[in-house]
């Protein structure tokens, strides 16, 4: 009986870049190969593991049946479990359409919740998704805003707006570590150590530097090209694309911007992202 | 119940049928469980229970007896989806078919199947080919009685192509007085009529169907060995349900019968229009090889 | 010692290999070309040296080397129930 670390994130906020730190990081700092299948943190929406572990029939049930059932998931493998399970975690922080948590308070060892500037996410969710900039920024803006494509190989992900998005996990999550996605960019050494301090990871200063070095934004660019990143949304589209913060100010109108901090004024300003 | 995506009854009057499916009570818990888990439950003596929440709870006993407690009004859609699909794919294991996550269609007198995750595109080309002419054994199982005397034999069971309604649009099928796979569900069963292969024929072939994002790395390769077998394990329907039963052995000598059909595997570009050349390209292929 | 093939096994004649596979244990394996034309002549029941002998005339390759692989091979073969002593 073990429990879960849930690395959370809205869309396109340096989730994968963490994961690929982490994983560099428990391997004591290798370079980490493009061409594995092995992934550290499986999505926590699989649909796979609804199918394999619990027997259930995703293709003939609907989104809200499939949610309802994922902290049955959860429970059946962290009993399963001898060690730490980490998962990627792309949804809000909420209830199942059953009345319980997505995500068991009892199960939850560590939470670590990453937030960037929504005008920077709203730049690369649009590169990644190929809606515009208006579209996004809507989306980004929707109460009913799901993600995970019908029929494909992830559950169907609630966020919501991305301001309900962070307060639901600041608010509920459990045993939480708040990154940001620009302190990871300007020192990923730190954040990088902080993480697996939170964690218990067991990695020496030494591994963090490693790890840190191999997974440098213009490194595992680099490797996107050689090899192709199997996350990459489609054929031709890259998935590391800038790394920057405030890379917003050359792709935003002042009309979007100015339509973004309208949805999410308040928040922004509690994260200092005015 | 009435079901009313089977095929009628055509053997002697009152004579056995060979499954038996009724309304009854299912007990909460199966006598000396080997596993219990939220919707499936496998009891000493091989019998299932299978529960959706919601919906209904099946028992399913010896490959030949199916009790049915709905949670809905018993002649609801959504009852025989799960019936005609999950719960059947456990009777088939229990009876010793092999139901592989397929869909099959009849090219030249043989069954040819494509195999493949779900969203993979088997319903859709299971759909095209029968707007060919072709004749559907299977939209989404495929059963095989893998030790039929002269070889695998596929047993054809629904005479229905289940379609999303964005791939009856692009097929240019209307919507219109077809029925929900489920309440509210914008999925919808398209009966195939006459297109209904109504017996079994033997396998002559099964391809893995794989997604590419490129037309030119489209292609159809062999599968030996290791690979073949691999692959077809994977594309057990239930399979992990098949394994709790102790269904392992029972497989592995299934797919051993299947090694003597080739197994292809199968990658072609996303798209109607590529979807469309691959079933001319298939049908080229196996109507060639006729009696 | 008799070397033994068990029988139950089921196996598929690849070009140059075979696939065996052990429904008892759900385990399956592919032997490559050495490992299948070994697993050939232990279609009756052979002792070892016989075979270790024979591999070494047929394959022309020194008596130690061959002793040495075709021992690890029936090692793991009787670890996974391929082959039993008899």
């Amino acid at each position: 009986m073990t429990g879960f670390c849930w690395l959370a994130s809205y869309p396109k906020s340096g989730n994968t870049w963490l994961r690929l730190a982490l994983q560099s990081l428990i391997n004591g700092g290798k370079e980490v190969d493009f061409r594995s299948r092995e992934t550290f943190a499986a999505i926590a929406a699989s649909r796979a593991d609804l199918e394999d572990v619990l027997d259930a029939p995703v293709d003939e049930m609907t989104d809200d049946e499939a949610e309802a059932l994922r902290p049955r998931l959860y429970e059946t493998q962290a009993r399963a479990a001898a060690a730490p399970l980490f998962r990627k975690v792309h949804d809000a922080c909420m209830t199942t359409y059953a009345g319980e948590p997505l995500f068991p308070p009892a199960l939850t060892l560590k939470t670590v919740y990453i937030v960037r500037d929504p005008r920077d996410v709203a730049v690369s969710l649009a590169h990644h998704t190929g809606r515009d900039l208006d579209q996004t920024i809507a989306f980004m803006g929707d109460p009913a805003a799901t993600f995970g494509l019908a029929g494909k190989r992830q559950l169907r992900q609630v966020l919501s707006t991305w301001s309900f998005h962070v307060e639901s996990w600041l608010r509920d999550g459990p045993e939480l570590l708040l990154l940001r996605y620009e302190h990871m960019l300007a020192a990923p050494e730190e954040v990088l150590g902080r993480v697996a301090l939170h964690l218990r990871l067991d990695a020496s200063p030494m591994d963090v530097r490693r790890a840190a070095a191999a997974t440098r934004f213009d490194r595992l660019r680099a490797a996107e090209d050689r090899y192709g990143f199997r996350e990459s949304p489609a054929a031709g589209v890259r998935f590391f694309r800038r790394g920057i913060a405030g890379g917003w100010r050359d792709s935003l109108t002042p009309a979007q911007v100015a339509r973004i901090v309208a949805n999410h004024g308040p928040v922004m300003a509690r994260l200092g992202y005015a | 119940m009435p079901l009313p995506e089977l095929p009628p009854w055509r053997g002697a009057e009152g004579g056995t049928p060979e499954i038996e499916v009724r309304l009854g009570n299912v007990p909460d818990q199966l006598p000396d469980i080997i596993h219990r888990g939220p919707i499936l439950q496998i009891g000493g003596d091989g019998s299932c229970r299978y529960n959706m929440a919601g919906v209904a709870c099946f028992l399913i006993e010896g490959g030949r007896r199916i009790t049915v407690r709905p949670h809905m009004a018993a002649d609801a859609p959504d009852v025989r989806l799960f019936l005609l699909g999950s719960v059947f794919g456990l009777l088939c294991h229990q009876r010793g078919w092999l139901p592989l996550h397929a869909c099959c269609v009849e090219i030249g007198g043989r069954a040819i199947a494509f195999a493949g995750p779900s969203g993979i595109g088997k319903s859709t080309l299971a759909a095209s080919f029968v707007r060919q002419g072709y004749r559907l054994l299977a939209d989404d199982v495929t059963v095989i009685d893998a030790h039929a005397p002269g070889g695998p034999l596929v047993i054809p069971a629904i005479g229905r192509i289940k379609l999303w309604r964005d791939t009856l649009d692009a097929l240019k099928i209307s919507a219109d007085g077809l029925e929900p796979c489920r309440n509210r569900m914008e999925k919808f069963q398209v009966p195939v009529g006459g297109r209904f292969q109504l017996t079994r024929l033997p396998l002559t072939a099964i391809h893995l169907l794989d997604r590419v994002s490129d037309e030119r790395q489209a292609e159809l390769l062999p599968l030996v060995g290791l690979q073949a077998v691999e692959t077809l394990l994977g594309a057990v329907y239930r399979r992990q349900a098949g394994e709790r039963m102790g269904k392992r052995p029972q497989m592995l000598r299934a797919i051993h019968r299947l090694l003597t059909v080739p197994i292809l595997a199968l990658r072609y570009a996303q798209g109607l229009s590529h979807l469309q050349q691959t079933v001319y390209r298939m049908a080229a292929r196996y109507e060639g090889r006729g009696e | 010692m008799l070397v033994c093939r068990r029988e139950t096994l089921l196996t598929a004649d690849l070009a140059d290999r075979m696939l065996m596979m052990d429904p008892d244990n759900g385990l399956y394996f592919e032997l490559d070309t050495i490992g299948t034309d070994i697993w050939r002549r232990l279609a009756t029941p052979v002792p070892v040296a016989h075979l270790v002998a024979d591999l070494t005339r047929d394959y022309d390759a020194p008596r130690a080397e061959v002793e040495r692989d075709v021992l690890a091979l029936l090692h793991d073969m009787v670890a996974y129930g391929l082959v039993t002593a008899c």
